[in-house]
């Protein structure tokens, strides 16, 4: 079976500044998987670089074997994967709805199909009972799962998931958790996602990978992982609790 | 829009459509300078207002399309109806090769807004020296029988303006309505709201962006042809001039931008204040030069101050025809 998605050693520099380096992962279809390391350790950068956001330095970007760097963000998105960001974009002026309706136009072109397409979604997400509330009216939390939502909306293959858990009640994040398993597991929707709340990460991945400095120090099981002395060094035993 | 936002659209447009029969020319001019302000505020916020792309330089569509339809006229005989789509044509390539241009290597926001006003400007120069077209002594069509109604050729009445711009106004609320539903109205409002985000959610903003400035530049464009021979006349220092191309928005903005009533009403208002100050001025003696721009001037503003986001969504608040 061959990776969903592909990334080898991958780099990229801002300014001479080395942000990420010759970062190799593989993400195999259906699983869901965690990147994680401490700030400024080049997590958002990986994501951008494969959402189209940023083009790669050097390295190759495969999703289902085609190359996908330095494709454009939309076309990305055609390929089939779907993205969030860790700072909340909503269309502020636009209804709740409105926002899953711009995702859903993705999949299908007519109006009203989206319409329907995003209130299935917005009900999985909790969010069935705010379409017609303003986007700017939402609690952080609530744009957190906008973001998922729209993401979703557009029919993904591979959903990117940069800290939504961030902030979140642990009830909420539990919730959260069980909605993230329920769509990959009834959808098939693969998902990739940065977090620093380790009570999700644990509860979710299978995989997680282990980036620090830009570099990629270990990937494995949760349980490899936590285990390994270099991870423990600069990360888990630094400041987390799990 | 609920069902009482429909009586009160179909007992506004019932009253336009009989005023000939009871106003005078005087007044019929008035109202027609108002849906004028309306079809083209109408086809400038489909770009802003929808779209988010802040053009300073419609005046140049409205002039390239008036002497496009008039030159042909002028010179041919061939008349405004097969005209108007020379107009168009040209000011939709205008339109989307400014856009292109501008999207394609990254100009954006102010910079863009500057692009649009360069481009008008220079035209503006450059019809003041183009011969063919009476350089800056302007160009003037043939006087019209004002009594006779010759729709071929647009030339009449005054009643037969009013019904033509009348037309253009309703076309443009109905197509405005239909674009904001349908999927572009989606992506245009996505792309304003937020254009990494839309990028993020599949859609081609380059794309989407250029079909919205041609759309609003061919809209633009009828605009130009209708004053063209409405006035008969045509002189790049006015028609170009960067204060039509501010004339043409301030409806929408007072309005309300991006709304769909929001421009009519706009310019409604602002043809409303304008024709009231004159009165007033006139009426109370008033010679000093530039009074009447002054109180203009003061009611924009503190209709600005008052309601930032333009009247029609305070007043559809009012009026319950909201969801």
């Amino acid at each position: 079976m061959s990776a969903l998605l592909n990334v080898q050693n991958v780099s990229k520099s801002f300014r001479g500044l080395r942000a990420v380096t010759d970062v190799s992962f593989e993400i195999d279809p259906g699983a869901i998987v965690a990147l994680i390391g401490p700030n400024g350790a080049g997590k958002t950068t990986i994501f951008n670089m494969v959402a189209g956001a940023l083009a790669a330095d050097s390295g190759a970007i495969l999703f289902e074997d085609r190359p996908i760097r330095g494709l454009r963000p939309d076309e990305v998105c055609t390929l089939g994967i779907g993205r969030t960001f860790q700072i909340v974009k909503p269309f502020a002026g636009l209804s709740v709805l409105d926002n899953v309706v711009v995702g859903a136009l993705k999949r299908c072109t007519r109006v009203n199909e989206a319409r329907r397409i995003a209130a299935t979604i917005l009900e999985t997400l909790g969010l069935g009972h705010k379409h017609d509330v303003p986007a700017s009216a939402l609690t952080p939390t609530d744009r957190k799962k906008l973001e998922v939502a729209r993401a979703l909306a557009t029919r993904p293959r591979l959903l990117l998931l940069d800290e939504v858990m961030a902030g979140l009640r642990p009830k909420e994040c539990d919730d959260l958790v069980a909605t993230f398993r329920e769509i990959n597991q009834r959808e098939s929707i693969t998902i990739l996602l940065i977090e620093h709340v380790m009570r999700a990460v644990m509860a979710l991945a299978e995989k997680i990978i282990v980036l620090h400095h830009g570099e990629v120090i270990a990937q494995g099981t949760p349980g490899q992982v936590v285990k390994e002395p270099a991870v423990l060094e600069c990360y888990l035993g630094e400041e987390t609790e799990i | 829009m609920n069902r009482r936002a429909n009586r009160l659209l179909a007992a506004l447009g019932a009253v336009l459509l009989v005023l000939p029969a009871v106003a005078d020319n005087y007044l019929l001019s008035i109202v027609t300078l108002f849906l004028f302000f309306a079809y083209a505020g109408q086809a400038w916020n489909i770009m802003m207002g929808f779209a988010g792309q802040l053009s300073l330089g419609h005046s140049l569509y409205l002039g390239v399309g008036g002497y496009a339809a008039g030159a042909l006229y002028f010179h041919f005989g061939i008349g405004p109806w097969a005209g108007l789509w020379l107009a168009i044509m040209i000011c939709a390539l205008s339109g989307a090769a400014i856009g292109a241009l501008a999207f394609r290597y990254g100009v954006s926001g102010v910079y863009f807004t500057l692009l649009t006003i360069a481009f008008a400007e220079f035209t503006r120069v450059g019809f003041d020296h183009f011969a063919w077209v009476g350089g800056s002594g302007g160009m003037f069509l043939k006087v019209a029988e004002r009594d006779q109604i010759d729709l071929l050729n647009l030339r009449g009445t005054p009643a037969m303006f009013y019904y033509v711009i009348l037309g253009l106004a309703a076309a443009a609320f109905a197509l405005s309505g239909w674009l904001l539903r349908s999927r572009a109205g989606y992506y245009w409002q996505a792309i304003r709201e937020n254009e990494d985000a839309a990028q993020a959610l599949g859609i081609n903003t380059f794309h989407w962006k250029i079909l919205a400035i041609t759309i609003s530049s061919a809209m633009t464009a009828i605009a130009g042809v209708f004053s063209a021979f409405y006035y008969g006349n045509l002189f790049p220092e006015q028609i170009f001039n960067l204060s039509r191309s501010i004339e043409i928005m301030l409806g929408p903005i007072i309005g309300g931008i991006g709304t769909l009533f929001g421009p009519i009403l706009g310019a409604a208002l602002l043809t409303l204040v304008a024709e009231s100050t004159t009165e007033v001025v006139a009426a109370l003696g008033w010679e000093t030069p530039g009074i009447k721009q002054l109180i203009y001037g003061i009611v924009l503003f503190v209709v600005i101050v008052l309601l930032p986001n333009g009247v029609w969504p305070a007043l559809a608040r009012k009026l319950k025809v909201t969801k």
